[in-house]
């Protein structure tokens, strides 16, 4: 009896945990992220702003594929929408971006603190470099960047406002459908060649970007 | 008509506000409108050597002399009263003054003093770029304005702390308790930043458009708890100017006025924009003197 009932309990127990589990995948699968917002999902880092307009996160192959996302704009002023680490820092960033129209650039974006920098490693779509300086070009993962810093004076930071840099890292060749990879590790050591320092590491995702009234979606992941 | 306090602790409890009527009339003062150049929001601060192990100055032999300061942040109503135009992003007549650089800083002090018939303390000369105005390492010039600002000496008009006075005030002065933050552990409890300031409480990752999202910005003054001093937003809301160019901290020494030369004022005290760190009453920030911001203000002290 009580050897039945040990089995009895231990299945329950099984059914129970896997149901459970399965209802918070599906949760954290149908979860949706309105305009804005910050968190995890599925173990990946997610964040979204929407500056006019509107925009909608969705996870729909998270339970499958953990760095999934989806994101659909609509006459947006700005938007910035993606899924990767709450710590980024040297790795090889894996990618597929599955669909996407309507969009900007979609980079591997990310800071660091002390120095503060904001970076981008395009790689679909052009980022506007009107107004930054060229610095060369260097080659990873079989494509070639070209290189830009650009000065940022009194914009917000971390520390309120501050006079801070950007790194940009310009290819944008990438196809709809294909993997990638990003080997950050790469472009963060020619950029220290250049005298480009970085700091210490926050978030790094893998960034949708779009702005002026536009209208698109996006659905990709990132391992 | 009086109201009997519970048998038990009525006791301690009288005791506790005897002691802290006594430690406040011992070391704050509240100002008096004696001469009739203090005005009633302005605190004389007792000075001596920092207590706060939390300071930068805790132990370095620096000491710091008397001096008035205000309770508060220059609010936009005060601003306006001296300057005649409101430079903020976020209006408010209760709300601190923002995005005004640490040359607007100090032309307020000059004319405020004037207007109230002081002395004032700063001598600016617009015409003459100011050598010891150095261009930043890294980026180059930033501050294409360097008017040669000195020091009146003597003059007792309104002027910007320097770092040492705003730290020792910020430290809660021979009040110290000893908090990370001023006027508390906690840094809900005293501070305005980038989590509490907006419509909703921020959780997570500092994110710029998770803020402009949330419509994070200045709160009226005084809206927290105050230090030990009586000293409100020393902590966040708005960044405060101080006098000094930011470079090496002095040590050993009376009323320190910070480096000789630089490329960035120092700021104090954290604002609405930045993480809690900055709002520590150790963290030491600085910006160009011609950088301003819609978290950038300043407070202004008296001599006693």
């Amino acid at each position: 009896m009580q050897a039945s009932s040990f089995v009895a309990s231990r299945v329950q127990k099984s059914i129970f945990f896997a149901v459970m589990a399965t209802c918070s995948a599906m949760a954290a699968n149908a979860q949706t992220v309105q305009n804005n917002g910050t968190g995890t999902n599925n173990g990946y880092y997610y964040s979204l702003y929407t500056s006019s307009g509107s925009a909608s996160m969705t996870f729909p192959e998270a339970g499958t594929y953990p760095g999934n996302y989806a994101i659909t704009w609509s006459g947006v002023g700005d938007m910035v929408g993606g899924k990767g680490w709450s710590t980024g820092g040297n790795m090889s960033v894996g990618y597929n971006v599955g669909s996407a129209s309507g969009y900007n650039t979609i980079s591997v974006y990310g800071w660091t603190t002390n120095p503060l920098v904001e970076y981008y490693i395009t790689e679909l779509g052009s980022l506007y470099t009107a107004n930054a300086t060229y610095k060369g070009s260097m080659t990873s993962d079989g494509h070639s960047y070209s290189t830009y810093e650009h000065l940022q004076v009194n914009q917000p930071s971390i520390e309120g406002t501050a006079t801070f840099e950007q790194y940009l890292d310009d290819w944008g060749g990438a196809s709809i459908g294909s993997n990638y990879t990003v080997t950050t590790g790469n472009h963060f050591s020619h950029w220290q060649s250049l005298g480009m320092n970085l700091g210490s590491f926050n978030y790094m995702i893998l960034a949708t970007e779009a702005y002026n009234g536009a209208s698109g979606e996006v659905n990709a992941t990132v391992w | 008509m009086h109201v009997k306090e519970p048998s038990g602790t009525s006791t301690p409890m009288k005791k506790s506000f005897l002691l802290m009527a006594v430690l406040l009339v011992a070391n704050v003062a509240l100002a008096m409108p004696a001469g009739g150049a203090v005005p009633d929001s302005f605190i004389l601060v007792k000075g001596g050597t920092f207590k706060n192990k939390a300071s930068n100055y805790y132990g370095k032999g620096v000491v710091v002399s008397d001096f008035y300061i205000d309770k508060y942040d220059v609010t936009q109503k005060e601003w306006i009263e001296v300057m005649g135009n409101n430079p903020s992003q976020f209006k408010g007549d209760n709300r601190p003054v923002e995005t005004v650089s640490w040359y607007d800083a100090i032309e307020y002090c000059n004319k405020r003093s004037i207007k109230e018939g002081l002395q004032p303390y700063y001598r600016i000369d617009r015409r003459s770029k100011d050598p010891n105005n150095q261009p930043d390492p890294k980026f180059g010039e930033l501050d294409h304005i360097k008017w040669t600002v000195t020091i009146n000496e003597g003059a007792n008009g309104y002027r910007l702390p320097t770092e040492a006075q705003w730290e020792y005030a910020a430290s809660g002065g021979q009040l110290s308790q000893g908090y990370t933050y001023s006027g508390s552990d906690n840094i809900d409890d005293v501070a305005w930043y980038w989590r509490n300031s907006g419509d909703n409480t921020l959780t997570g990752w500092w994110s710029w458009p998770a803020i402009a999202q949330n419509h994070d910005q200045t709160q009226p003054v005084g809206s927290k708890k105050p230090n030990e001093l009586g000293l409100y937003d020393m902590s966040g809301n708005v960044r405060e100017w101080c006098w000094d160019w930011r470079g090496s901290l002095a040590s050993n020494v009376a009323d320190p006025r910070g480096s000789q030369s630089g490329f960035g004022k120092v700021w104090k005290g954290g604002g609405w924009m930045g993480v809690a760190f900055t709002a520590a009453v150790a963290f030491r920030g600085s910006l160009a003197a011609n950088g301003s911001g819609p978290d950038q203000g300043f407070r202004v002290v008296l001599s006693p």
